[in-house]
């Protein structure tokens, strides 16, 4: 019989007078993957802080307890919680503290009390990035730092928010692999993912989670998954170029050339998705389309009004609430707000502060705002990244209502529900 | 929009200017070497106020060994800017009647702030925040050693971030005005983010030095500049 690692006795935590989530229990062992899924806002991230001991720290509350290796989480010293449990978070950018990928890695050794004189950067590629400075990683090479750091450190309970959500094929593969060197080393794993189908070839338990409640918690059973939603794929018609890109050279201040020579044009009516490797310059090229960035050589040609929304959607909005945020949008007018609202799914959470809403509220809300604008070409990056089937569905239902409207959109995104429901793929190499 | 505009150019002078590279180059070079170097400059500023301007003939040209070219650019166009601003205050002041200021010693005060401007960024640049990290374990402040580091990465992260958001404003059509809270309020996110998901990491004290790997020729440039600043100096005493 495995070892239990990790025991989870809720009975109520969430933040006062906000989200609840109520009755969660379960046992992690030793090489057992548990994969959490549910809604945008259904409760996995207030579980996941509750789990690591921050919900506290961040306003919340929690009732029951968190026994790690036989010892209460809350008894447990901050060393001895880095030492059990590693936690790679959805926004993996976040989660690096050193400068540089050197200085990251030593850092997390250090708190271990290792020594990186003789640390082997080679696994996972990480050394030819050894020098780079972290704030300028793509998401999939921070992936790949954060594992080299948990392969390294070797926690016992590894925690993992949306891990896919950000990867290229090649990457996804190599994280699904890592997951499983990290279950054969006998590391117990909760897992967040929106789509767990990923996962089911490793055989986890499932806990699906139900705004604030459990829903389901066992074994896999295909029938207790929220059933997959159609996307329809209704195809506009191409009018007149809106962004052209001819002969695009970019490179950021102190790195190299990402960009080429590129050359594209986007037509209104036509739904576009970028795609490529991490670092390959997908988010470069709709800044640049946006005028967020000048290219380094090259013209970029735009006859029409343009909105960009990062892959940040705080960076996007203005007002605090999304009620304040829908309204500034339709330029004051309610009823076109409310309508919008009531498309994006966004009505249950019309009063409440940007700051304490899900990231998937959050996206929905800034592609929502972004409909409002009218604009004539629409550059959204990952604009389904870590939404649920049905989250999703009702985003690329009303970008194709635009594209149905004459509007060019042009995403950025490795998700494989777009690629069916795309008019045309600009597949994008590291080459530039 | 065109305060919008001038202020991401600013930013983005700002961010080539202190946050272009890691810890390469003269970040590499020996501890020592880059005492003596800083030493030498403050040793000249102190000495000969008045010379300041010439820090900028020898640090544009090692400027260019390194970080480079797209560094010395950010570096000459920022302190310029100071510049300009110091001797439009003073030639502003000298309107008053206070006193009276002839064109070149306008010129002198700019290219003062310039050269002075082009070595503190300079002594900024090299200072590597792991050399930082190792002194405040070897103080035994081990609890705070961490700073520097995440000083060094949350800086230019957030410099980024506000400059996405200031870029988003103006997409948006919005006044410059409105688009500073929403600016701050995501730096303010960032940091929060940082301080959830680095809990731990945070509050842990290190208990290891991090080593750097040092440059033979990067010391050896900074040890010949500081002796060729140490040679002017004495040429300017005598």
């Amino acid at each position: 019989m495995t070892r239990v690692l990790l025991e989870v006795e809720i009975s109520r935590c969430g933040y006062p007078e906000g989200f609840e989530l109520r009755n969660v229990s379960f046992t992690l062992r030793e090489g057992e993957l548990l994969v959490v899924t549910g809604h945008s806002g259904s409760g996995k991230t207030t579980l996941v802080r509750a789990i690591t001991g921050t919900i506290e720290v961040f306003g919340g509350f929690i009732e029951g307890k968190v026994i790690v290796e036989g010892r209460d989480l809350n008894s447990l010293r901050p060393g001895d919680i880095y030492e059990a449990m590693g936690y790679i978070p959805q926004e993996p950018w976040y989660a690096l503290v050193g400068h540089t990928v050197y200085a990251e890695i030593c850092h997390a050794l250090s708190l271990r009390e290792v020594s990186c004189v003789d640390t082997d950067f080679n696994l996972l590629g990480v050394s030819s990035i050894r020098e780079r400075l972290t704030y300028t990683l793509s998401a999939g090479e921070t992936q790949r730092v954060l594992w080299l750091e948990t392969l390294l450190l070797s926690p016992r309970i590894l925690i993992l928010d949306e891990p896919l959500v950000y990867l290229d094929e090649e990457a996804r593969r190599i994280i699904k692999h890592y997951v499983k060197v990290a279950l054969g080393r006998g590391m117990g794993i909760i897992l967040v993912d929106h789509d767990p189908h990923e996962w089911r070839s490793l055989e986890p338990r499932l806990l699906i989670l139900d705004k604030g409640r459990v829903k389901y918690h066992g074994e896999w059973r295909d029938d207790a998954l929220p059933s997959q939603i159609p996307i329809k794929a209704s195809h506009g018609e191409a009018k007149g170029v809106v962004v052209k890109f001819k002969n695009t050279w970019f490179k950021y201040p102190g790195g190299d050339y990402i960009l080429k020579g590129f050359n594209a044009e986007f037509h209104k009516g036509v739904l576009t998705l970028l795609t490529g490797p991490n670092g390959s310059g997908k988010t470069t090229v709709l800044k640049i389309g946006a005028g967020v960035l000048k290219p380094t050589k090259g013209v970029v040609e735009r006859s029409g009004s343009v909105i960009y929304i990062p892959e940040n959607p705080l960076l996007y909005f203005t007002m605090p609430t999304p009620r304040e945020e829908l309204l500034m949008a339709s330029r004051g007018d309610e009823n076109k707000a409310l309508d919008v609202a009531e498309l994006f799914n966004l009505k249950y959470i019309l009063d409440t502060p940007l700051a304490k809403l899900s990231s998937g509220e959050r996206r929905r809300l800034a592609i929502a705002s972004a409909y409002l604008m009218n604009s004539d070409c629409y550059f959204i990056d990952e604009a389904t990244g870590g939404l649920d089937d049905e989250s999703a569905a009702s985003v690329l239902n009303a970008l194709q209502l635009l594209v149905e409207k004459g509007k060019a959109v042009v995403i950025a995104s490795h998700d494989p529900r777009i690629p069916h429901i795309a008019d045309r793929i600009i597949n994008l190499s590291r080459e530039g | 929009m065109a305060l919008t505009g001038f202020l991401g150019w600013i930013l983005s002078v700002i961010y080539k200017s202190f946050f272009l590279t890691g810890d390469e180059g003269f970040r590499r070079a020996h501890v020592l070497a880059k005492a003596t170097f800083i030493l030498s400059i403050i040793l000249l500023v102190l000495k000969n106020p008045a010379k300041s301007y010439l820090l900028a003939l020898f640090i544009i040209p090692i400027g260019l060994i390194y970080p480079g070219l797209e560094w010395v650019v950010a570096v000459t166009t920022l302190t310029a800017l100071v510049g300009f601003a110091m001797g439009a205050s003073a030639y502003l002041l000298s309107l008053t009647g206070l006193y009276h200021m002839t064109p070149l010693e306008l010129l002198l005060i700019m290219a003062r702030s310039i050269g002075l401007g082009t070595g503190l960024v300079f002594m900024f640049i090299i200072i590597s925040p792991i050399e930082l990290f190792n002194l405040l374990y070897l103080l035994g402040l081990r609890s705070v050693a961490v700073v520097p580091l995440l000083l060094a990465k949350t800086t230019p992260l957030g410099v980024r971030s506000f400059l996405d958001s200031l870029m988003v404003g103006s997409l948006k059509h919005e006044a410059f005005t409105k688009r500073i809270p929403p600016a701050v309020a995501s730096l303010i996110e960032v940091g929060r983010f940082i301080d959830e998901y680095c809990y731990w990491k945070l509050r842990i004290p290190v208990k290891k030095m991090i080593a750097i790997n040092r440059s033979y020729n990067y010391t050896l440039i900074l040890l010949i500049i500081s002796l060729l600043l140490a040679i002017l100096q004495a040429k300017l005493w005598f």
